[in-house]
């Protein structure tokens, strides 16, 4: 579960507060999506739960522990073992092939062996199997996110958070992308918060939290 | 990490190419230099060691002093002397031969030792005749304690016997005499009529000045010829560990009135010359290492500007600040191995080369320069591309260990 009490997260000097004392909490399983129109704070919302960043006020708390009480190694091995990120860019790394990118959070553990047949599987379900040596220079935009996908999956995480990850995609790929969200959702009970402004993807979700100006709007 | 750093020099191949070629060419720089300058450095040595040694024990020099002579013989009476008296005060002689016997023959640093009577003399054959320094010595321990025996072009070193007056020549001189191996000569020291010694070996140091001038004999013959049975004029020494010469010396020259001299204290000039060899091999090595650190340096700061994302999503999936610094220094040192090893390699196939070709001088019966090929000489050059790498490579490393994704995500 994460719970978000009063946080605050202001940029620059002045400080120029971008999200104003959110209150809400996330239950376990569920598929949130964060909306709102561009600069509203939504990307900044999902960084700050994801820990990748940590608020200028208010707490977070992940399963009851506040994130900004983690440790360096700790929370390496948190973002490791329970949180997969999707983002609008794949983030490939090019010198890589696909399977070897999906790989990278297994040999991170040196678990890479291990996981093979598993990101073998998770290709196919994807359907990029074919392209599995091929390097992300000589896959379309599709197939680029699918892998990507299939890299924050992996280790079959509780949390995965995903930062308008159709954005950069045509409306068949966005479509198959959304309803492997939804499925990993259904059958590996993993909690999802996508950041989108699509109100189309954001019905797909069991609830939105729809942000105006850096606040919740009800 | 290690897959991954080398995919990522894989994937930027001529940069990575570039920067090997670089380190790889001080390496070899410094194995070639140091080969040749040590390789000369351990000729000249040997020649050094065999015309002294390790440590060289002799006589005192006691020159006369005309003060003592005046207050020995003219108390208390002005004296303006018409000749000053000047001179040594008597042959130089060792104090305590037989005091040094016994301590070099307990003493756990020394290998071997050998008591010898230097001599001018002067070589006649029918009309020629030539100055040599005479050097009586026991052949048996002056072949121990030094490379003399791998200089001989004729006959042995091993040849001089006790009461045989056989004689080693250098070549220089056996040319000058015009005699050659088992034809007699006749030595005299001027105090003493002339003696027929027989040519049993002659030898070349390369060293224009000692083949010109050096000879050897057994010392029981030489004492003879020079009319002073049971003189040693000095002890050659010969130590386990060249590198503690000084220190025993210093030792030594603590506890008795007798030289005590090592080899570097002996040839100062030399050793100066080796210094300053040295110091040009490792400003020149340096000089082209600290080059190639900087390519490094420079390729992986621009590998890190460019594999920004990279890194963020490396740290967003799990990989700690460590990870990231294993991934670049990695790098580095991969580079620097890689190198370093290429770089030893070809400094071996050029010492190689080198040792084939021909100079003026002929050096142990060769006129091939010599190399040395001295594993420290690899050792050191392999550690210091690694060290240049190293510290060119952890700049970096730091700077992107230091990145958080969330400052690369906001600012891509």
């Amino acid at each position: 579960m994460i719970e978000c009490f009063d946080v605050i997260k202001e940029f620059g000097k002045p400080p120029q507060r971008v999200l104003h004392g959110l209150t809400f909490k996330i239950d376990r399983g569920e598929f949130v999506s964060i909306s709102g129109r561009s600069g509203s704070g939504k990307s900044t919302l999902l960084y700050l739960i994801s820990t990748l960043d940590i608020p200028s006020a208010g707490s977070i708390l992940i399963n009851g522990k506040d994130i900004t009480t983690f440790g360096v190694n700790e929370l390496h091995s948190f973002r490791n073992h329970f949180v997969g990120f999707i983002f609008q860019f794949h983030y490939l790394l090019p010198e890589l092939t696909a399977l070897e990118n999906i790989l990278l959070p297994a040999r991170n553990l040196g678990l890479q062996a291990h996981y093979q047949k598993v990101a073998e599987n998770l290709m196919d379900e994807l359907g990029v199997l074919k392209q599995l040596h091929k390097l992300p220079s000589q896959l379309s935009g599709g197939e680029q996110q699918r892998v990507a996908i299939a890299r924050a999956l992996l280790l079959e995480p509780k949390y995965i958070f995903a930062d308008e990850p159709t954005g950069n995609l045509d409306t068949a790929n966005a479509r198959l992308v959304m309803s492997i969200l939804q499925r990993v959702n259904k059958e590996k009970k993993s909690t999802i918060c996508l950041v989108t402004h699509d109100p189309g993807y954001s019905s797909l979700a069991n609830r939105e939290i729809l942000l105006v100006d850096g606040r919740i709007k009800t | 990490m290690f897959f991954l750093s080398w995919r990522q020099l894989l994937s930027r191949k001529w940069q990575t190419l570039l920067i090997l070629l670089g380190i790889s060419f001080g390496t070899l720089l410094f194995v070639s230099i140091s080969g040749v300058q040590l390789g000369m450095r351990t000729f000249m040595g040997e020649q050094l060691l065999n015309n002294t040694a390790h440590v060289l024990i002799s006589g005192a020099e006691r020159i006369i002093d005309p003060d003592e002579i005046k207050a020995a013989f003219y108390p208390n009476t002005f004296v303006k002397w018409i000749t000053t008296p000047t001179g040594l005060r008597e042959e130089v002689r060792l104090e305590n031969y037989a005091g040094w016997y016994q301590r070099l023959s307990r003493d756990p640093d020394v290998v071997d030792f050998s008591p010898r009577l230097s001599t001018q003399a002067i070589a006649i054959n029918g009309k020629f005749n030539a100055a040599l320094r005479l050097i009586g010595t026991i052949p048996e321990k002056h072949i121990r304690i030094t490379t003399i025996e791998k200089n001989m072009i004729a006959g042995s070193f091993a040849a001089l016997e006790k009461g045989n007056n056989g004689i080693v020549i250098g070549s220089g001189v056996a040319r000058n005499l015009g005699t050659k191996l088992d034809q007699y000569i006749q030595l005299g020291t001027g105090q003493s009529e002339q003696k027929p010694f027989k040519v049993v070996g002659v030898l070349h140091l390369g060293n224009k000045e000692l083949d010109d001038s050096l000879a050897f004999a057994e010392l029981n013959d030489v004492q003879v010829l020079a009319r002073s049975p049971g003189r040693v004029s000095e002890i050659a020494v010969a130590l386990f560990d060249i590198d503690k010469s000084a220190d025993v010396a210093n030792r030594w020259k603590v506890i008795s009135k007798d030289k005590v001299q090592d080899w570097q204290d002996a040839n100062q000039l030399f050793m100066e010359i080796i210094r300053v060899q040295d110091f040009t091999r490792y400003f020149i090595t340096t000089a082209i290492l600290i080059v190639a650190a900087f390519g490094v340096y420079n390729v992986l700061s621009i590998m890190i500007n460019q594999k920004r994302r990279e890194i963020a999503i490396l740290r967003a999936i799990g990989y700690a600040p460590k990870r990231i610094l294993e991934l670049i220094l990695y790098q580095g040192l991969l580079l620097g191995w890689t190198g370093g090893i290429l770089g030893i390699f070809m400094g071996y196939l050029l010492c190689l080369l080198i040792g084939t070709l021909e100079f003026g001088i002929e050096i142990h019966g060769s006129k091939h320069l010599p190399v040395s090929y001295d594993w420290k000489i690899y050792a050191t050059a392999l550690l210091s591309a690694n060290l240049a790498a190293f510290i060119a490579s952890y700049i970096p490393a730091h700077h992107a260990s230091r990145l958080t994704p969330i400052d690369i995500i906001r600012s891509e």
